[in-house]
């Protein structure tokens, strides 16, 4: 077949070339490498090349992410929870191993009242190493986009900081199943969650790792105190008013600072 | 890079050739998108279909089966992946169809094109929008409907007209 010339390619660029002569030139350029050369632009094929490369160098969606999406949740969303400690190994078997190292020593001792305490002090401070794990630990590569995501650092921590958090719940949840008397299997949950929130309330003010010092300091030295005066279970129905109240403060305060922590500093 | 064959380059981008990637690109992305554009004027969905076909191709490269030209493979995905867009962004829900091309077409697509072309230059313009859609571009009824912008019927009819039309240039 004869190649169209160059004024006939040029006027197929121009939109000046009749239906019939675009029909037959559109036709031709299926298989004719030379003429495609001739009728390129340079400049758009770059940008568009671009483009183009950036997508493919984009990695693929984690699993998790992928199922996060499906289940409905939006994907920047999905991106930062996918990105959290919950979904990394690491941080189920620290959390399985602490459980299992308190449940031990709780399950060693059943006769002793007091037998249940070590697994009762660490459950409800997991979730709140797992909120300071979610933000603010130095090295973590999304701690440095955090600092300077425009999202908000206070709702970055909450989204990160409720996945974490549920999952050191759930696990919390098996072990004290299988290692408590049924009685006393869930009396650390609300203490759990209160100091979860606590710690996420006081992140407004200090960095998140900073507010979970606190906040397990706060627990450890109630629990201390009840068990000196004889009354361990005491701490389970005080804690949770004392916790609220740091969160009262920490929202009070935060209101009159609104400035958001930041771990960066 | 006309030295490079095409089906070469497939085979390259199936190893993750990145730079195969380009070439391909840079030999098809520029044309495919000039018909696109006289096809449908909204440069903004064209960029996208663009985008699309040749992230298709980057994904699954192994679909081109060797058969005809990796050109015409290509303008097949661009044109289809156009047509999606154009249906997502009319929130019409997609449905697959077989191919509307009869024998009587193939038969007229196997002709030298000059001649075709030259058939088809005499028919009215409502009535080429149609053939173009249907038999150069290889559209079914819908997708051409999506394309053009008018009821199925209509493109329906038009063929209807197009093809007696046709046979009377024939005979």
């Amino acid at each position: 077949m004869t190649h169209p010339s160059r004024a006939e390619l040029r006027g197929y660029l121009t939109s000046e070339s009749s239906d019939f002569e675009a029909d037959t030139i559109e036709h031709h350029l299926v298989g004719c490498s030379s003429c495609r050369v001739e009728i390129r632009d340079g400049e758009w094929t770059n940008r568009s090349w671009r483009q183009l490369r950036t997508t493919i160098r984009t990695p693929p969606r984690s699993r998790p992410e992928r199922t996060l999406v499906t289940v409905g949740i939006p994907n920047h969303i999905a991106h930062l929870i996918a990105a959290s400690p919950a979904f990394r190994p690491a941080w189920w078997l620290s959390v399985a191993a602490a459980l299992v190292f308190a449940g031990i020593a709780a399950g060693a001792v059943t006769t002793n009242p007091l037998a249940s305490l070590p697994f009762l002090t660490v459950a409800p401070v997991l979730p709140v190493i797992g909120v300071a794990l979610a933000y603010g630990i130095p090295g973590d590569p999304l701690t440095q986009i955090a600092a300077v995501a425009p999202h908000g650092g206070f709702r970055l921590l909450l989204i990160r900081g409720l996945t974490v958090s549920a999952s050191s719940i759930a696990l919390a949840v098996l072990a004290a199943l299988f290692f408590l008397p049924p009685n006393a299997a869930f009396i650390w949950l609300i203490p759990s969650l209160a100091a979860t929130a606590a710690t996420l309330a006081l992140s407004i003010r200090m960095a998140a790792p900073v507010a979970a010092i606190v906040v397990v300091t706060i627990w450890i030295m109630l629990l201390g105190a009840t068990t000196i005066a004889g009354t361990p279970t005491d701490a389970f129905t005080i804690g949770p008013h004392l916790l609220v109240l740091a969160i009262a403060v920490a929202i009070v305060g935060g209101a009159r600072n609104s400035a958001p922590s930041s771990a960066a500093t | 890079m006309a030295d490079v064959d095409d089906s070469d380059l497939l085979a390259a981008i199936a190893r993750g050739d990145e730079e195969a990637m380009r070439h391909l690109h840079a030999e098809h992305a520029s044309w495919i998108r000039r018909r696109l554009l006289r096809r449908f004027e909204d440069g903004e969905l064209v960029e996208e279909a663009i985008q699309d076909t040749f992230m298709t191709v980057w994904h699954k490269p192994n679909a081109y089966r060797g058969e005809g030209e990796v050109g015409a493979w290509l303008w097949g995905i661009a044109i289809r992946r156009l047509i999606d867009l154009i249906r997502r962004r009319r929130r019409q829900p997609s449905t697959l169809v077989g191919s509307v091309r009869s024998a009587e077409d193939e038969a007229l697509v196997g002709l030298e094109f000059g001649e075709f072309a030259g058939i088809l230059e005499r028919l009215p313009q409502e009535l080429l929008g149609v053939v173009r859609a249907t038999i150069l571009d290889g559209l079914t009824t819908r997708e051409a409907a999506v394309l053009l912008g008018i009821p199925q019927g209509t493109v329906k009819t038009r063929m209807v007209r197009a093809r007696a039309l046709l046979r009377e240039e024939f005979g």
